[in-house]
């Protein structure tokens, strides 16, 4: 076993899902059989491959950081579900 | 009045010609929808008040005297995860079932720049997760070559669109082979980009360093003039690239192949390849050679790793990318939740389907403590050998042939309760997103049972032209008729 139920539930806890004990099993038993596939990335010799320098050449092209104003206000709030007084009201987080 | 064949280009040209106007062309286009829509399914929002306004925006320019764009009057449909102003846009997840953006992506605003008309929204695999559109919270799409089977996957219904006749283009987006299979599974011709040649500045992420928006056409010519449209830099992107204007990607297709060097990978020919797709690449590789091209048998040793590294990379930058749905600012809202903490994880156990949730949690579990190492670092390790083995390779060779799926359009609900199968089919396609290459998806042949077949051409980096030429000249010279019943039902 690769994976254990206990890890799945950890897992989904950290993602912010729930999942019902059906589901776990479930998905335990698919990572299991995921990460034995993926077993075959261990053997190939990669220890001296640097991924944290850019490539020749390569480079991010950025653009100023200069704050622009969306032009409908309006719009961007018309997707939100609960609005009080122009904010996006959520449950209290703090007593 | 209806056409033969729909095709980009006759479509703008009947147009330029004053044969129709953009207003019949849209008419004509919800007509083929009208005829074919029910045993297909292949969009999830029709937008008609929209588009019939614009066609007689693109109608009055004209006869008004002004310059008229590339797309001028050409009806098509655009992928669910594209931002479009106003329109509904749901990524075929009941997460976003009710979300309407308030802006365009660039591709979107490009279109609407050259006249094309947007006539709907077409179905997919929530957030473009899945090979088969099967994993579409709202509606499972039909393959038009066989209604028994899928239409691939993630672009299934751009992919069917297309197939059906009903648009002569659709917009697609290729994370890790979502253009070509769907494409390949329903003979026309797919292209993913280079990264960075078009700008994914509005289109909903799934995993950034890999997605890529492209064309889904009939025929290759039709692909160059989309492109044309969509490629460009975008400051609104910063992984997109700045480049010279090098003139239409349509100059040059005529150029003969003589002299051509292409690699056939060893690899993208193992056990588990459909003896009919191999036999269909043994052919092709002879219709090349009698192009004058030549073919050598070269070896990718890495690819064998590109699976496993390609779902290790883009779970994990979907576990990051999808953490923003958490039902406060947009998206699904549950009923029932007390604290912020229920309202977050009740939308997202909500609004999830469950390969959605799937490859979240494979992301979170390949990023977390005590597993990053074994996994997401050792898969970019992987990932940087991949692209240098792409690299070496495109010094001596022109371009990459391969298969694009090991298997032919299945039958659906054949492999919804084995995700593992599943997420095997892409095994000829990672390898290019994973190496930001361009490729092309181009039907060369087809199954004893009539089902299409695609190959795969690949170049290297901003090598879309080389790309283009070769698959047209393939095209020419395969000649292979293209048309289905569905499609041709829908012309009549």
């Amino acid at each position: 076993m690769k994976i254990k139920p206990e890890e799945v539930k950890y897992i989904a806890k950290l993602a912010k899902l729930h999942l019902n004990d059906a589901e776990i099993n479930q998905y335990t038993r698919e990572f299991d059989d995921i990460l034995e596939h993926f077993a075959v990335i261990a053997s190939y010799d990669v220890e001296s491959v640097d991924v944290n320098v850019l490539e020749e050449g390569q480079k991010a092209p950025l653009r100023k950081d200069q704050p622009v104003l969306f032009g409908d206000q309006e719009k961007l709030y018309k997707n939100a579900k609960d609005l009080k007084n122009g904010l996006i009201q959520v449950p209290k987080i703090l007593e | 009045m209806t056409m033969e064949i729909v095709s980009l280009k006759s479509q703008r040209d009947m147009w330029i010609k004053k044969e129709m106007s953009a207003t019949e062309l849209v008419e004509d286009a919800y007509r083929r929808i009208g005829a074919t829509e029910r045993k297909i399914n292949a969009y999830l929002h029709l937008c008609q008040d929209e588009a019939l306004k614009q066609a007689k925006k693109v109608d009055e320019k004209r006869s008004q005297g002004e310059k008229t764009g590339l797309l001028a009057g050409v009806p098509l449909a655009v992928k669910d995860n594209i931002c479009t102003d106003g329109i509904v846009t749901t990524c075929a997840s009941k997460m976003l079932g009710d979300f309407i953006p308030p802006y365009d992506a660039t591709v979107v605003q490009k279109i609407n720049e050259a006249d094309g008309v947007i006539i709907g929204k077409t179905n997919m695999d929530e957030f473009a997760m899945g090979s088969s559109t099967e994993n579409s919270g709202f509606k499972v799409t039909a393959n038009p070559w066989d209604l028994e089977r899928v239409p691939g996957g993630s672009s299934g219904g751009s992919a069917a669109a297309v197939a059906a006749e009903t648009v002569s283009l659709a917009l697609g987006s290729d994370t890790g082979g979502s253009i070509r299979q769907p494409a390949a599974f329903c003979g026309v011709v797919g292209l993913k980009p280079t990264y960075g040649r078009v700008s994914r500045s509005g289109l909903v992420a799934f995993a950034s360093s890999l997605d890529q928006i492209g064309p889904l056409t009939r025929n290759v010519e039709d692909s160059a003039l989309a492109l044309d449209v969509l490629a460009g830099f975008d400051a609104m992107d910063a992984t997109s690239f700045p480049e010279e204007n090098t003139g239409s990607f349509a100059n040059g297709l005529e150029q003969s192949l003589k002299g051509l060097k292409v690699a056939l990978p060893e690899e993208y020919q193992q056990e588990g390849l459909d003896k009919e797709i191999h036999q269909t690449l043994n052919r092709t590789v002879q219709e090349l050679k009698a192009l004058g091209a030549m073919v050598e048998t070269v070896s990718l040793p890495y690819s064998a790793a590109g699976l496993s590294a390609y779902y290790l990379i883009s779970s994990a930058e979907a576990s990051s990318n999808l953490a923003r749905f958490d039902g406060v600012r947009y998206g699904y809202r549950p009923e029932k939740f007390e604290t912020l903490e229920e309202l977050m994880v009740n939308s997202r156990s909500e609004g999830f389907g469950q390969e959605v949730k799937r490859r979240i949690m494979l992301g979170t579990y390949a990023l977390s403590s005590g597993y990053y190492d074994a996994y997401y670092q050792r898969a970019q390790k992987l990932r940087k050998k991949i692209r240098e083995q792409f690299e070496g390779l495109f010094q001596q060779y022109d371009v990459v042939l391969g298969p694009v799926s090991p298997i032919l359009p299945f039958v659906r609900g054949e492999k919804m309760d084995d995700p593992l199968a599943m997420y095997l089919a892409d095994v000829y396609t990672v390898d290019v997103n994973l190496a930001e290459l361009p490729a092309i998806s181009l039907p060369c042949g087809f199954s004893e049972s009539g089902l299409p077949i695609g190959l795969q051409l690949i170049a290297r980096h901003f090598g879309e032209s080389t790309l283009l030429r070769t698959a047209y000249q393939l095209e020419k010279s395969l000649n292979l008729d293209l048309r289905n019943k569905i499609g041709k039902e829908a012309s009549k």
